[in-house]
């Protein structure tokens, strides 16, 4: 008698806990379906559509028209060129630099706190800030970047007007702001690694180099795919840098995706157009992170 | 005792520096910007001294389409931290502690944190032009919430895990009911957490930019938006363009000399947890 009761107590207690934390979940699940779940189905629908803003013509059902035009259109896959060309030479250029700095302030020293909290403002300034710093210091003519070049007797870059320069001016741009990030990360890394692996590689004999390859880099590589990721994903994303920068210039030499796409919708009021490719580009990212993800779960 | 210089300390030092210029001198022409004429950004070589302090372009990053820009990058950043911080808080709880769709519901806010912006600003766009929405404060703040609640969500429950299952067992042996457990034991706890990711939601909200190009118009002018405007077809006020990024700069690096504990783990998602 009495273990029954308990039992159906404890039942009860279980169905009431589950429903407050069904009641604790349930505002964020309705507010994410109404402004995020809701717009993107609509974004979906719409890219099924002919529908230019423009024009008074109404929008008009085309069927799979709009994605048989993007795998035919030359710009978006010169957009999908430029994005694969930032996304990676950028992220090489952050860990690269990352990885040189956090070698440097693997140690201890004086004002290190200081020093790291400095290095960190870049990666909190809102990047259109930084489009505009940068859009003055790779001026052709009165930019201090190339006065700095021509005090090593380097002749002056056309940063911003030549497709080849332009692109490591967007890349430089945002590899100041994020290579801190990639740092700190890498640092954090760097301490966790024990004393003793070191020290055994020491007294085996390995020089600085190979207690870099040996050592330290293998005890890095799970934080290095991490950090990739995340600058992968969020690179993938940037839009206020290039569009203060460069707007995706000179022609179409560093426009992005999402500038094509941003462009399609906003500039050309080809709705349809313009959400068939956000709809790619959103499958794109979603098969990227993915196979990320799993490769860096698999490696944990 | 003397510490002996090797040519391997002398190059670190330099590289050091090196780096700290690197990252300083951005900053610094942007700083000095601030307070040139016109005619001195045109120079070559450039001026690279600060010059006497003029405030003119100050006047305008303060008190013109600066001050308005400030006040509106306030209201919206500061709107959407609370909704997704209050919203973020209740959900991470219920999905931590009470097992809702742990797996399934976490990976769908991780994929909406990771969309393209642009895919979700044209929809968007639509639905506030037939609401009449555009270039309105909700319109703004709606917006900013899509990307910080799962954000809010995503970091919380990395805290929200930290607490010791044995804590709140303990509660409920007490008769302590769900909603005091999270009350009087959980949200104090948490305290810290809730904190660094208002702090990130407030950087985001106010550093975003895509968004608010979209729907704002006249009447609603975030400080990132403001900036460009002061682009004309021909010519660039830089000294205002400088003065107005100074002034957005200034109250996110106040907060983050608060909040540096926490950069890393909100910048990486709570990837790094320390």
């Amino acid at each position: 008698m009495l273990y029954k009761r308990n039992k159906e107590r404890t039942l009860t207690q279980s169905q009431i806990d589950k429903r407050f934390g069904l009641s604790l979940v349930l505002p964020a699940i309705v507010i994410v379906i109404i402004i995020a779940v809701f717009p993107l189905c609509y974004a979906l629908f719409l890219s099924f559509f002919k529908y230019e803003l423009a024009t008074s013509i109404p929008k008009k059902f085309v069927g799979l028209n709009n994605y048989i035009r993007v795998f035919s259109d030359a710009r978006f896959w010169n957009a999908l060129k430029v994005t694969a060309i930032i996304v990676a030479g950028g992220i090489i250029l952050q860990l690269a630099i990352g990885l040189i700095v956090a070698l440097l302030l693997n140690k201890e020293f004086h004002g290190k706190k200081i020093v790291t909290a400095f290095l960190l403002i870049p990666s909190v300034i809102a990047p259109v800030v930084v489009g505009f710093i940068f859009r003055m210091m790779f001026n052709d003519r009165y930019g201090p970047i190339n006065y700095f070049l021509s005090l090593l007797h380097i002749s002056p870059v056309s940063w911003l007007s030549k497709p080849i320069p332009s692109y490591f001016a967007v890349m430089l741009a945002n590899a100041w702001e994020w290579f801190p990030f990639m740092m700190l990360m890498l640092l954090a890394g760097l301490q966790s690694i024990s004393k003793d692996q070191m020290e055994a590689a020491e007294l085996d004999g390995c020089n600085d180099l190979q207690k870099f390859f040996y050592v330290t880099l293998p005890n890095l590589w799970n934080i290095i795919l991490t950090v990739v990721l995340i600058r992968a994903i969020e690179d993938f994303k940037m839009f206020d840098l290039i569009w203060v920068l460069t707007a995706g210039g000179p022609g179409v030499a560093t426009e992005t995706l999402n500038i094509y796409t941003y462009k399609q919708g906003f500039n050309f009021f080809s709705i349809g157009y313009a959400l068939a490719l956000a709809v790619v580009q959103t499958v794109l990212t979603f098969f990227i992170v993915k196979t990320m993800y799993t490769r860096i779960k698999k490696k944990n | 005792m003397k510490k002996k210089i090797t040519w391997k300390s002398v190059l670190w030092i330099l590289l050091l520096i090196l780096i700290i210029i690197i990252v300083a001198f951005p900053l610094y022409w942007m700083f000095i910007g601030a307070f040139k004429t016109k005619n001195e950004f045109f120079t070559n070589p450039p001026v690279f001294s600060l010059k006497p302090l003029r405030t003119n372009a100050f006047q305008v990053a303060l008190f013109g389409i600066g001050g308005k820009g400030l006040k509106d990058s306030l209201i919206i950043a500061s709107f959407s931290t609370i909704i997704s911080l209050f919203i973020g808080a209740l959900a991470a709880h219920g999905i931590v502690h009470y097992h809702i769709g742990k797996k399934n519901l976490i990976f769908i806010f991780l994929v909406i944190q990771m969309m393209p912006p642009v895919s979700l600003a044209i929809p968007l766009f639509l639905m506030f032009n037939e609401l009449k929405l555009l270039d309105t404060y909700v319109a703004l703040i709606i917006s900013n919430t899509v990307f910080n609640l799962p954000y809010a969500i995503w970091l919380l429950t990395g805290f929200y895990e930290e607490i010791p299952e044995s804590i709140l067992e303990a509660g409920k042996i007490d008769g302590a009911s769900n909603l005091t457990i999270f009350t009087k034991l959980v949200l104090p706890l948490v305290k810290p957490g809730l904190m660094a990711t208002g702090f990130f939601t407030f950087i985001f909200g106010w550093n975003e930019f895509i968004l608010a190009f979209t729907f704002c118009r006249t009447k609603v002018k975030p400080l990132t938006v403001a900036i460009p405007t002061m682009v004309g077809s021909d010519t660039i006020v830089w000294e205002q363009v400088y003065a107005t990024s100074i002034v957005a700069i200034v109250p996110v690096l106040i907060l983050a000399i608060f909040m540096q504990k926490y950069l890393i783990r909100g910048l990486s998602f709570g990837a790094v947890k320390e």
